[in-house]
């Protein structure tokens, strides 16, 4: 066929789409949308229809019959469940303004960038074999269309048909898809385009089938007839013979199932430039049925292609051209490339389109936010920088496609390299499918199933494609990488029996899936992962309704705006930053009842700040008139958000409080165990102070006892030792009991106003006698009176008797001098006893007021007293509020200061005890 | 207009053909014969993917159901 007519017919046809996108998009800026419809929604989902299926499905059938239907009806299969998952896809990319898939799963998962970016690279990766297969089909079907039905061998890559297919369409892409920027990310004229091209595709491919079954033949029954009689030709009418095995089956309509949510053109047709979602429903039904269509004459034309070029040796994906051309139906030829070009056209731009978004959002942009250098997108026009980074990419991922297809794709068919990319991006769908339905999925899990689903498909699937194409040794499909047998990409540890597809399909979902399920279970949500969880899950509880996404602010009233500003900063701040957006406005806000835009994308960024953008878009909505929010489901949303955060706060303070509170414990468990040592000397010393009379006074008694005949002087002897060693267990006994009580608090204290000075000389009575009988010197200094004293008076008189007996003991032996002391200082009574004796060492005197402390006295070796009598005077003295003390040095004797505070009337019942009650 | 019991009859049928049109159900019509001229397995698993878009056709474009939902 003359190369121009070609060449016009499909330039032209490119301008037609050109013109279809533009008088659409025309119509939908003045409101009569085309595109906003049900029809046109399911025929832009047959996008999925590439060059794969208008000439691949033909070559599949050739050679393994029905199995070339597999990747049909997986997504019809699929079709149903889209009530459920897609409509929840749509209805999330909607309110959380989605731009793609990789955009999706970076939402979901708290926003990550990483996410988004890994998405976006293995997209582009998994898809540009797929764009250069639609690259391919172009390019044979132009030779073939140009030279007859012979195929000619291509020449220099000048020659090379390809990469003028690859430029013009790179051209024509940017034209249609960057022409200005669109912040919802829709294309009312793509849509529109796509949906044309859908309809071409199918009545051309109608057309051939038509034309082969009765034009050639004469109808099914003759076709199929004439085949069974050629063996080779009725094998392919059951799968047994056809050599296909159930798994493989089984895993094509999986994998198809899969990549029709996750093919980053299919997320973009289906749910980003959805315009109403109830659209879905006929998309149900339409979409399967056009399945149904555009597989109907596969077979048909395979065979009777077959039988036609019968030992030819034709490749099967060229017979849907050829056919028509061996029997000189020029112009049906021509429709047919037509068709043809439809299907690879839409496919590239809707892909490459929704890759360059992707590109440009979650790759290109973070990494120029990140980047040292100034920022490049701080000017003032930010959409010409996008744009212009858009074209770029599209411009390379077309390249790229070029070069695979020069370098790689060119010898394998077109099914095959199709395969190999919807096993790449199905890698999408346990994270995509997680995050619609599983809270519990993670952004780790995500991360890790990923990751490790991608490399095991790079593993399995492209390398061998490379390691078939000579850059990589032959012997690693029979010996595995690196010489390890289980290492082999076709029969990974030693897995046998299943075909290439089917063997990755099942390791890297098996793994992904697993790793996914399974990391998320051992990790958690941080904040925004949580938030973003629950939102993504629930959708529907924030967001219901099904109305358009607001394009740009509605209305919202000042008070509203105000009380949630309110409510999520604090009133003061609130207020504070509200009169700051006023300041040098000619307007004030106590004139306004109805808030201006600027001021509600104020109140949002500044509530991003607070509780994350998605957030605060939310938030904001449910003011906003004509949105599908109400303010109290959104509210929940972020008071839970809320929550979250107070709640870890509240539990780092409860944790330091806790270590707090245990070192507290730990202390008073210390002094516990202090006290219950405590306790067990002062029983071991009272039992050891109470045996020792007690042994004597047996000793005595039974001495008297053995001995009648001891002499009555003797006698009179040992018995007075017993009295006194009896009263001194019973003094003894007194003491212990007396300390007991004051420990418990139990005792009775008598307060009466005294005199001390005549207590005191009272209480020196009986020591008068004793002193003189031990040649100590008694010196007693007091005054003529002092200020009344409120006290015990029992006690006091205690005080000084222990003090003085202390004092006694411990005098000069032949020297012996007491001094004792009254004097009002201040708002105090200051008594003082001094001895001269042999003091008190100074590792000691902290000890002194404790029980049982005694000191052995040097004379005899040793200790002498209960032990009790300063422990008894130290209590009663804090009862009464004073202070006792003692300073010494040793050989120099010891003086006690007791102070007594006159102002202290009232005197407390409960004594503090020698150690520190435990705080319970 | 969105039913929770529809969805779950759609995903009903998803399932139904899920397994008519795998194995081990598909190898009944994996055998030599036709109908209608047609090759018996091409013939049976076009007619299923027919009966299911009309199942599906019935269950979403009925104006019954559609009323009492919404």
């Amino acid at each position: 066929m003359n190369i121009w007519i070609i060449l016009v017919a499909g330039l032209g046809y490119l301008g037609l789409l050109f013109g279809i996108a533009y008088w659409s998009e025309r119509r939908g800026q003045m409101g009569k949308s085309v595109v906003n419809n049900p029809y046109v929604y399911a025929l832009s989902l047959a996008v999925y229809c590439t060059a794969w299926t208008f000439y691949g499905s033909v070559g599949r059938a050739c050679t393994a019959g029905v199995s070339f239907l597999a990747i049909y009806l997986g997504p019809t299969l699929m079709a149903p469940l889209w009530y459920i998952i897609l409509r929840k896809l749509i209805v999330i990319a909607r309110s959380q303004h989605i731009s793609s898939i990789a955009d999706f799963i970076s939402s979901r998962y708290g926003k990550s960038t990483f996410l988004g970016g890994l998405v976006s690279l293995i997209a582009i990766v998994a898809i540009i074999p797929y764009i250069s297969l639609q690259l391919k089909a172009i390019s044979f079907s132009l030779d073939i269309l140009r030279a007859g039905p012979v195929l000619l061998a291509s020449g220099a890559p000048w020659t090379d048909t390809a990469l003028y297919v690859t430029i013009i369409l790179a051209i024509f892409t940017i034209l249609f898809g960057t022409r200005h920027l669109n912040p919802a990310e829709r294309h009312e004229g793509l849509v529109a385009a796509v949906a044309f091209e859908s309809i071409v595709k199918l009545i051309a491919f109608l057309s051939v089938g038509i034309f082969v079954t009765w034009g050639i033949y004469q109808g099914p029954g003759d076709l199929f007839g004439q085949a069974a009689a050629i063996p080779e030709l009725a094998k392919l009418f059951t799968m047994e013979e056809a050599a296909l095995s159930p798994w493989s089956w089984c895993w094509l309509i999986l994998v198809s199932m899969l990549a029709i949510l996750t093919l980053p053109r299919q997320f973009h047709v289906a749910v980003i430039e959805n315009t109403d979602v109830r659209h879905l429903t006929k998309a149900i039904w339409l979409f399967p049925l056009y399945m149904l269509l555009i597989n109907l004459f596969v077979l048909p034309i395979a065979i009777g292609g077959d039988m036609v070029f019968s030992g030819q040796g034709f490749d099967g994906d060229t017979f849907v051209l050829k056919l028509p051309l061996a029997y000189g139906r020029e112009w049906l030829a021509l429709l047919v490339f037509i068709g043809g070009l439809s299907a690879s056209t839409s496919m590239v731009i809707v892909s490459t389109i929704a890759l360059s978004i992707m590109a440009s959002n979650n790759l290109v942009v973070p990494l120029l936010l990140w980047s040292p250098v100034r920022n490049p997108l701080g000017g003032q026009d930010i959409s010409r920088y996008l744009l212009l980074i858009r074209r770029v990419i599209i411009g390379m991922i077309l390249m790229l496609a070029y070069w695979y297809f020069a370098t790689i794709g060119a010898g394998t068919p077109l099914v095959s390299i199709g395969l190999i990319s919807f096993t790449g991006v199905s890698q999408f769908a346990p994270a995509m499918l997680g995050g619609l339905f599983w809270r519990e999925g993670t952004r780790t899990g995500a991360l890790a199933g990923l990751l490790a689903g991608c490399i095991v498909w790079a593993f399995m699937l492209p390398f061998p494609s490379l390691i078939e194409a000579g850059r990589f040794p032959a012997e690693i499909l029979t010996t595995g990488l690196g010489g390890i047998s289980w290492l082999n990409p076709h029969a990974f540890l030693g897995v046998k029996g299943m075909d290439p597809i089917s063997h990755a399909a099942f390791w890297s979902l098996l793994i992904n899936t697993g790793l996914y399920v399974s990391v998320s279970l051992m990790t958690r949500h941080d904040a925004i992962g949580h938030a973003q969880a629950q939102l993504f899950v629930n959708i529907y509880r924030y967001v219901s309704g099904t109305r358009d996404a607001r394009s740009s602010y509605g209305k919202a009233s000042m008070q509203d705006i105000r009380i949630l500003l309110h409510r999520f900063l604090g009133r003061d701040r609130a207020d504070e930053l509200v009169t700051m957006f006023f300041r040098g406005k000619p307007v004030q806000p106590e004139t306004l009842t109805e808030a201006p835009p600027e001021l509600i994308a104020y109140a949002e960024k500044l509530l991003g700040g607070a509780v994350g953008s998605a957030s605060a878009y939310l938030l904001v909505s449910s003011v906003v008139k004509d949105t599908p929010l109400s303010v109290g489901e959104v509210i929940d949303v972020l008071s839970e958000t809320q929550q979250i955060l107070s709640y870890s706060r509240a539990l780092e303070q409860q944790s330091a409080e806790l270590e707090q509170a245990s070192a507290k414990l730990h202390l008073a468990n210390e002094r516990l165990r202090e006290m219950d040592r405590t306790k067990d000397d002062f029983i071991a010393t009272v039992t050891h102070e109470l045996r020792t009379p007690i042994t004597s006074i047996r000793s005595l008694v039974s001495i008297m006892h053995d001995n009648p005949a001891l002499p009555e002087d003797k006698r009179q002897e040992f018995l007075g030792i017993a009295l006194r060693e009896s009263e001194r267990i019973s003094r003894l006994i007194n003491q212990v009991l007396d300390l007991e009580k004051m420990e418990s608090g139990h005792a009775r204290w008598n307060m009466t106003e005294l005199d001390m000075v005549a207590l005191i000389q009272t209480s020196l009575e009986g020591f008068q006698e004793i002193c003189t009988q031990r040649g100590i010197q008694l010196h007693v200094t007091l005054p003529a009176r002092v200020r009344p004293f409120t006290g015990d008076r029992d006690r006091l008189i205690q005080v000084m008797v222990n003090l003085m007996s202390n004092a006694i003991k411990f005098c000069h032996e032949t020297r012996g001098e007491i001094h004792v002391s009254l004097e009002e200082a201040g708002h105090q009574l200051l008594i003082r006893v001094q001895d001269n004796g042999v003091g008190i060492e100074p590792e000691f005197q902290p000890y002194i007021f404790d029980k049982f402390t005694q000191f052995n006295d040097y004379r005899t070796g040793r200790a002498t007293g209960s032990g009790l009598g300063l422990s008894i005077t130290w209590r009663i003295v804090r009862v009464h509020k004073g202070d006792i003390r003692v300073s010494s040095e040793p050989g120099q004797g010891a003086v006690f200061e007791v102070r007594l505070p006159l102002s202290a009337g009232a005197v407390q019942p409960m004594a503090t005890p020698s150690y520190n009650r435990v705080k319970t | 207009m969105w039913n929770h019991l529809k969805g779950k009859k759609l995903a009903g049928i998803s399932v139904l053909f899920a397994i008519l049109l795998n194995y081990p159900i598909i190898s009944i019509f994996s055998q030599s014969g036709y109908i209608w001229g047609v090759p018996r397995l091409y013939a049976s698993i076009f007619m299923m993917w027919l009966l299911m878009i009309i199942l599906l056709i019935l269950l979403l474009e009925t104006r019954d159901t559609s009323r009492r939902s919404s």
